[in-house]
């Protein structure tokens, strides 16, 4: 195995699964806490972040990387490897991006971490990973939050663009007005991003 | 030259002189009185009535520590909030009447901001990742030219709240945050191995916080009436520092800083300070907390931000009570 990228949660390796390029998710032991916390939130959020992956293939229909591998004893998941472009290195695709959080939403998966960063682009193509963060809820305002993270990261126009196409696949008005609403509150004022 | 600072936005009224001389800050005084905490929480009214019995004789006693007479101050600065309002307008009551008796200028700062820089300045640290912690807040700061710029921070209630209303459900003795700690140490203390803990629901958003939640399961667990008051109370205050950690590894690993600071009244969690001393090993860089006496509501760091104000030439826009000052609009003085 290969290791690939350090984040704050799991160190990401690349390997090889039964010949096919893998990805491989290793979440790390946190000592400052209680043993038996850290593997009952490790273990919930192996099986939630792979449960999710597959919903959003199924459910939701977007291409996601397959799921290969679940291993609680060792903090691993193994998923498919993908090949392409981070939409956080181009631009455009706003549409599509849009498109694709819709569907999402129709089915109630809330990304939690819906950024550039974790869009991949191949062919024309994409592909949403990272569901580490992801979770299921029918709330407007955990499906605003999604709406909100991806508007810090473009410009007015380019947002327009998203949702004219996010309306197409989620038509529920009300996660909209919630946008609205939750932008008007305090706490996202002034300075944040 | 001198400043007296006055800090009132919660249950402490302090008063405190701050000296700068030579390119350094002394504070030479620094006295309070904290309205004990009790099974009925803190009343604004009830607040009020205890500083209007103490603020005379802290003002006269912090004078006369630090050796000062009225006619050395130049200049009154007190906390303008954020805060409870019937305790900021007291606060800004006695500072009014004391500048415009004494004919000096009135600086209105940000609580939350004295929190921050007092750590700063103590810690000799220059671009750190500040964690604040305390009643009413829990945020994950960077500097950012002359503001700070707000990473991630509770979307309902500050993580003291949570532990001091966790420490009066559980009844731990005394009832807050400081017998919620001592209950919990015991836990561990009796425990061999890894201590037993209770299953609570572990939310964060990024870097974010709810902590509302928490607070309703632990109401559930408690009226169950089958655990022991240490079992709650270390499962109660491990999952919330555990959550904020994971907050704080977050920010380290985006930002890349070289150091990070706790400050804030639960800045004294000794099993928070622990738990960060790791997280510094486990990312290589500094860790400092706040000392002791500079961690709680005191007017030494009002006092002495107060002071870099008036060294900067700077006053805030507005020096009125305002319960919702917000820390990132909020300039920092050279």
């Amino acid at each position: 195995m290969k290791l690939i990228n350090k984040g704050a949660e799991a160190f990401i390796y690349q390997s090889e699964f039964h010949g096919i390029k893998s990805v491989v998710k290793k979440r790390i032991p946190k000592t400052y806490r209680n043993a038996t916390l850290d593997e009952r939130i490790t273990t919930t959020r192996i099986k939630e972040e792979a449960r999710m992956l597959r919903r959003a293939r199924e459910n939701a229909k977007i291409s996601t990387p397959r799921v290969f591998d679940v291993r609680l004893n060792e903090r691993e998941l193994e998923i498919e490897f993908i090949k392409g472009k981070n939409l956080s290195k181009t631009t455009g695709f706003h549409d599509k991006a849009g498109e694709i959080l819709g569907k999402l939403h129709a089915n109630h998966i809330i990304h939690g971490d819906y950024t550039r960063n974790n869009i991949l682009e191949n062919e024309g193509k994409l592909i949403v990973i990272d569901f580490g963060l992801s979770y299921e809820s029918e709330k407007h305002e955990d499906k605003a939050t999604d709406l909100i993270v991806y508007k810090m990261n473009c410009n007015d126009k380019e947002f327009q663009t998203f949702i004219k196409n996010y309306e197409k696949t989620n038509p529920d008005k009300q996660t909209l007005r919630t946008v609205e609403k939750i932008m008007l509150m305090g706490r996202y004022k002034s300075g944040r991003q | 030259m001198k400043i007296l600072g006055i800090e009132s936005t919660a249950h402490t009224f302090s008063c405190s002189i701050c000296e700068y001389s030579n390119g350094k800050y002394a504070i030479l005084s620094n006295e309070f009185k904290k309205y004990p905490s009790s099974k009925e929480g803190y009343i604004p009214r009830k607040l009020v009535e205890f500083h209007e019995q103490n603020y005379e004789e802290i003002l006269l006693t912090s004078l006369k520590k630090s050796n000062t007479k009225f006619n050395e101050l130049k200049a009154i600065t007190y906390a303008r909030g954020p805060g409870m309002g019937h305790t900021l307008h007291f606060g800004y009551r006695v500072a009014k009447s004391i500048s415009d008796k004494l004919n000096i200028p009135l600086i209105g700062v940000a609580h939350s901001l004295a929190h921050v820089e007092i750590s700063n300045y103590l810690g000799k640290l220059k671009d750190p990742l500040v964690v604040y912690v305390s009643g009413g807040n829990t945020q994950l700061m960077i500097k950012e030219k002359n503001n700070y710029r707000i990473l991630g921070e509770t979307l309902d209630i500050g993580i003291g709240n949570l532990l001091h209303t966790a420490g009066r459900i559980i009844e731990t003795n005394p009832t807050d945050a400081i017998g919620l700690m001592t209950f919990s140490q015991e836990h561990v203390t009796k425990s061999k191995g890894t201590p037993e803990i209770l299953e609570l629901p572990f939310t964060i958003k990024g870097m974010n916080f709810n902590f509302t939640g928490l607070q309703s399961a632990l109401e559930k667990k408690v009226s169950e009436g089958k655990h022991s008051k240490n079992l709650l109370a270390y499962s109660l205050q491990e999952t919330a520092l555990s959550i904020l950690c994971e907050g704080i590894e977050r920010a380290i690993t985006l930002t890349g800083k070289k150091e990070f600071t706790i400050c804030g009244g639960n800045a004294r969690n000794k099993k928070l300070i622990e738990m960060c001393e790791e997280i510094a090993k486990i990312h290589d860089v500094k860790f400092y907390a706040c000392p002791f006496e500079y961690c709680g509501d005191q007017a030494g760091m009002i006092a002495f931000l107060g002071a870099k104000y008036y060294n900067s030439k700077f006053t805030p826009e507005s020096n009125e009570p305002n319960q919702d000052v917000r820390l990132e609009n909020e300039v920092i003085p050279k």
